[in-house]
């Protein structure tokens, strides 16, 4: 399937990926190393991702140690930890834009 | 599990480690400000006291990069780590890292395992479990010490090359005592298990600087680490006794003798002898104890102490899985 990505800079890109691949290492290896410093455990939140309206109910809703995460973060509407994104057919054609540094 | 023949091995390599409330240090070794790494259980425990006086308990590696906390420093409350500056407080929560723009929530809560961390008269204690299941009773104390004004008269501490099980066993192996020590014929005893604790009543003759005489001796051991033992006869002396394991061979034994207040200058010197011949027993089991083996399936005869009683109880500090409810330390 094929992703959108709007990085950092604003530009759009496309990312190839399987069904059953999780977010984070895609966007660490494709668009930037400083994605996923912690591997995925929920201490770094540097993978953060904002989902574009309507996506949100297309991926598992987040466990209760990435919804801290996310509070801790301040993080808009259509925010995910991309180390928590299991993709599947369903977000075949999603759209994210990587959030800026805090 | 049979006795291996003709082999050299002691048979500790089949014991594993007991969990309970165990001596780790006397108060006085561990002042405000200061960070000590404690070797027991096979592992080490990393213990610092907090500007507040308070102890706390927790594991030796950083969960950061794995610098040994040991070597880290006190700030306040809390440990800080020396080679980030991290800091985490008494429940293993980070609650500083000098460098990132927040403290993740979860590292906040807890991200290094704590040890439950207690102190009683003067010796500081942990709880021991290998499965870190909670305090399953309470650690014990002496009342009457601090009730009754008793007068602390001496520690002594010595490091044994036997497992934690062997030395409170020897209290319950009767025949020893004459071939050992010397006493006056095996003790008339009554012996008592109840719950987490043993108690072993014991009359007998002791040897005294004016001739055997007839004394009691009232033992309570509480768990697998801690007993209270008070000898009367014409003194009355109090021992604390705490036995720690270091590894499954190895064990931590420590003494406090406190007496009774107001004591003539008489029944002070037969307090000090009476010391002095605890002391010397226990220096002529430590030999004996540090050669011995284990032996699983003892040739007990009539006339020997109730060992299987006390190794039945005692195998219930081996009950790792043991679905019990814990409770929580008073
Ligand atoms: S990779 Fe660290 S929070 Fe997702
Ligand atoms: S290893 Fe302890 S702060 Fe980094
Ligand atoms: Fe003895």
């Amino acid at each position: 399937m094929e992703l959108t990505v709007v990085d950092r800079d604003g530009t759009a890109r496309a990312l190839q990926a399987k069904s059953g691949e999780v977010l984070m290492p895609l966007l660490r290896d494709g668009i930037d190393v400083a994605i996923g410093i912690c591997g995925g455990v929920i201490s770094c939140g540097t993978c953060l991702v904002i989902l574009d309206e309507g996506w949100s109910g297309h991926v598992a809703s987040p466990s209760d140690d990435e919804t801290d995460m996310l509070e801790a973060l301040d993080a808009p509407p259509g925010a995910r930890l991309a180390c928590q994104l299991t993709l599947s057919d369903a977000v075949a054609g999603l759209r994210l834009t990587i959030a800026p540094e805090a | 599990m049979t006795e291996a023949i003709g082999s050299r091995l002691r048979g500790y390599e089949d014991l594993p480690m007991p969990f309970g409330w165990f001596a780790v240090a006397m108060s006085d070794e561990i002042v405000p400000l200061e960070v000590k790494s404690l070797s027991y259980f096979g592992t080490e425990v990393v213990v610092w006291r907090g500007e507040s006086g308070e102890l706390h308990a927790v594991d030796p590696y950083c969960p950061h990069l794995g610098a040994h906390l040991g070597g880290g420093d006190v700030v306040g409350e809390d440990l800080r780590c020396q080679f980030h500056h991290w800091r985490f407080n008494g429940e293993g929560g980070v609650t500083d890292i000098p460098y990132a723009k927040m403290i993740p929530p979860k590292l906040k809560r807890s991200c290094l395992a704590t040890w439950p961390i207690e102190e009683s008269l003067g010796v500081v204690y942990v709880w021991y479990h290998p499965r870190k299941a909670a305090p399953k009773w309470a650690l014990a104390s002496a009342p009457i010490i601090a009730a009754e004004h008793w007068v602390k008269a001496q520690e002594h501490e010595w490091i044994i090359k036997t497992h934690v099980q062997e030395i409170t066993e020897n209290g319950q192996d009767y025949a020893h005592f004459r071939a050992v020590h010397g006493t006056q014929g095996p003790p008339a005893s009554e012996f008592q298990l109840d719950g987490w604790s043993r108690r072993n009543t014991v009359e007998m003759q002791m040897v005294t600087p004016r001739g055997p005489m007839s004394g009691k001796i009232d033992a309570l051991a509480v768990g697998p680490g801690q007993s209270f033992t008070r000898f009367t006869d014409v003194t009355d002396v109090y021992m604390m006794q705490e036995t720690t394991p270091i590894d499954s061979g190895t064990t931590h034994l420590r003494w406090q003798f406190y007496h009774a207040p107001d004591m003539s200058d008489g029944k002070l010197r037969v307090t000090a002898a009476r010391i002095r011949d605890l002391v010397k027993q226990v220096n002529q089991d430590i030999p004996i104890w540090e050669r011995k083996r284990y032996n699983h399936a003892p040739m007990l005869v009539d006339g020997d102490g109730p060992v299987l009683a006390y190794r039945k109880q005692y195998a219930r500090f081996y009950q790792f899985d043991d679905p019990e409810p814990a409770i929580a330390a008073a």
